[in-house]
């Protein structure tokens, strides 16, 4: 993979919006998948969690600020969050009319089950380039920023990639 | 280069510099060398000093949960109420055990809970008063201005309970510091036995010891004070077996304890936790150096009770000498940004 391969990283807002500043954070620390340009960030949020959406921003913004990387557009689709084929359809329509271009990565690990799934599927369709879940290993960090994680507790696991 | 941070930043400092590193080292005041370094999900401590190796090994988390718990002035109320419940009844349960007399060392009274503590001590000692008279409260005149307050406000003392308020103790949890400490904290404890004639000591509970650390002062100090006086003292100590196990270890001697069993695992784990990170952090506080691979910076410390205290806003502040200092503002800047969007959001 080329080191400027434009992307998308696509990903739900649940209950606890950290995790997408997390999951950001984590890769642009992560040795392979940093080498990603990630121009947006496509997020599928249920009319509950839209009010994060330009808090998630900012936070990107410092994160990426802080790695001197670039820093990325935040875009949303309102969806249903426990309605797979509504999250699917949608945010599959938004990945085709905006990012066809991009490469395309896709990571389940915020938002509700539904959401999970749904993104999952997603990510097959759209020929995701990577498919990756944020793990950590004590539920005592799941509101907490990266920067307060010791990295023993959490890593990026890249469940599915496209040679 | 100087960074002031609160106690809210100590997590992500020592997330930062377990990240540069697994392993960093502090040189100490005392001429030692505390190597920290990470093994699986435990901190491991190594000091040297004069030529002697000591070591212990701490849960990583222990740092989360001080982050998590520590700002609230009243936390676990319950928890610690049934926890000492049941440790008093397993201390009665005990042939020959008493308690003519407590004395809560603000060293015991830090615990991040001890408001909650000195409040269901109290209370506790009411329903025990027979043989409970005296509870002594040794900790600094700001937090006792506090407890005052909020004895009074939420839980009236007993009038047939002596309460008294005396100078502190002393007793500092950091190794080294006790030895410039323990003469001072000998004279206060003469003291307070002699306003105390009334009463035929000639055996003192002191304190509730947390953690190895605290424990070993404990453990030292009781042997003074036997030594000086010929007064029994019985060194408490809550913690979990792990944490006896290997206190008995460092000491060499066994240990009277409460098991896990007569204390609930979560409240076990609450206690352990903040005396471990204490244990860290005060470490962390009285260093004077910090060297890791790219990274040099020096630490000045407040005054400890001042540092670790709920209630205010420590004064620590760190001075970034040398390497990637600046990234470790930055990684602080940014987790205290994330947080105030948390706590905002």
């Amino acid at each position: 993979m080329s080191s400027d391969s434009n992307a998308v990283l696509i990903t739900c807002v649940g209950a606890t919006p950290i995790v997408v500043v997390n999951v950001y954070a984590h890769y642009l620390m992560h040795d392979e998948l940093r080498r990603l340009r990630i121009k947006y960030v496509l997020l599928g949020a249920s009319s509950n969690t839209i009010r994060f959406i330009d808090s998630i921003g900012r936070c990107l913004r410092e994160v990426a600020t802080y790695f001197g990387r670039e820093v990325p557009e935040v875009d949303y689709v309102e969806v249903d969050p426990f309605d797979i084929y509504d999250i699917w359809s949608k945010l599959r329509k938004r990945v085709v009319e905006r990012y066809g271009d991009l490469v395309r990565v896709v990571d389940v690990t915020a938002g509700t089950k539904p959401m999970s799934i749904a993104l999952y599927k997603l990510a097959t369709d759209i020929d995701a380039k990577y498919v990756t879940y944020l793990s950590l290993r004590s539920r005592e960090f799941e509101n907490l920023p990266f920067t307060d994680i010791p990295k023993y507790y959490s890593n990026i696991v890249i469940l599915e990639r496209k040679v | 280069m100087i960074i002031r941070i609160r106690s809210s930043d100590l997590l992500p400092v020592v997330t930062y510099l377990l990240s540069v590193s697994d392993e960093f080292e502090i040189s100490c005041g005392d001429e030692s060398i505390l190597r920290i370094s990470l093994s699986g999900q435990r901190l491991r401590l190594v000091r040297s000093r004069g030529g002697t190796w000591s070591w212990c090994s701490l849960p990583l988390d222990v740092a989360v949960w001080w982050s998590l718990h520590f700002s609230g002035e009243d936390i676990a109320f319950a928890d610690l109420k049934y926890s000492f419940a049941k440790f008093l009844e397993s201390l009665y349960a005990l042939p020959g055990s008493r308690l003519p007399i407590v004395v809560f060392d603000e060293t015991a009274l830090w615990y991040g809970c001890c408001h909650s503590l000195a409040r269901y001590w109290l209370s506790v000692a009411h329903s025990f008063r027979a043989r409970i008279q005296t509870t002594y409260f040794a900790i600094p005149d700001h937090v006792k201005e506090n407890l005052v307050r909020l004895l009074h406000e939420h839980n009236p003392l007993p009038d047939e309970l002596q309460v008294n308020f005396i100078k502190s103790l002393g007793l500092r949890v950091s190794e080294y510091l006790i030895d410039v400490e323990l003469a001072r904290t000998i004279l206060g404890l003469h003291d307070l036995l002699n306003a105390s004639k009334v009463l035929p000591i000639t055996e003192v509970t002191l304190g509730i010891g947390v953690g190895i650390g605290v424990f070993s002062l404990y453990f030292r100090l009781s042997r003074a004070i036997r030594a000086q006086f010929g007064i029994g003292v019985t060194p408490i100590l809550i913690t979990s077996r792990e944490d006896v196990a290997s206190a008995s270890d460092l000491l060499g001697l066994p240990i009277q304890l409460v098991t896990p069993k007569q204390i609930p695992s979560e409240v076990d784990i609450g206690f352990k936790s903040v005396g471990t990170v204490l244990t860290v952090l005060t470490y962390l506080l009285s260093a004077i150096k910090v060297r890791s691979r790219d990274l040099e910076f020096v630490m000045v410390p407040g005054p400890i009770s001042r540092s670790l205290d709920c209630c205010s806003d420590p004064p620590l502040s760190i001075i970034v000498k040398t390497g990637s200092s600046d990234y470790l503002s930055r990684w602080i800047k940014l987790s205290r940004s994330l947080k105030n969007w948390l706590t905002s959001s």
